[in-house]
């Protein structure tokens, strides 16, 4: 895992709601990224 | 909140429409951010559920693996925004 204080890595990719998404995207606010293993799976 | 996951972009569509998933769903078809984030299993390549908060500064304020409780995620968010 990242350690608290680290910085986010950079992204760049495809997002289901249209477009792409970038780390700088979501600057200047709060972000929860969730990584999770498979669609259809519990959380 | 955005989610990321190996699965292709047709596939996070259909999930998100089944769901009535409002937030975004982003296709790492290769894994690199997934490897970045420290979530892939290092021989196995799957993905370890993991939840991170990041403030606007772009800095890891929340981390945990598994389900995340909610309430924690917004607890470190709102202790951050306090300072």
């Amino acid at each position: 895992m990242l350690d608290i204080g680290a910085p986010a890595p950079d992204f760049d990719l495809e997002a289901s709601t249209g477009g792409r998404l970038t780390r700088h995207d979501l600057a200047g606010r709060f972000a929860v990224i969730v990584f999770y293993p498979k669609n259809n799976t519990p959380g | 909140m955005l989610a990321i996951n190996p699965a292709s972009i047709e596939d996070h569509r259909a999930f998100a429409n089944q769901r009535g998933l409002n937030f975004p769903i982003l296709a790492d078809r290769g894994g690199e951010v997934t490897r970045a984030y420290r979530c892939r299993m290092p021989l196995l390549g799957m993905v370890r559920r993991t939840v991170y908060a990041i403030d606007p500064d772009g800095r890891v304020i929340f981390a945990e693996r598994g389900q995340a409780d909610l309430k924690k995620v917004l607890a470190a968010i709102k202790e951050r925004s306090h300072d």
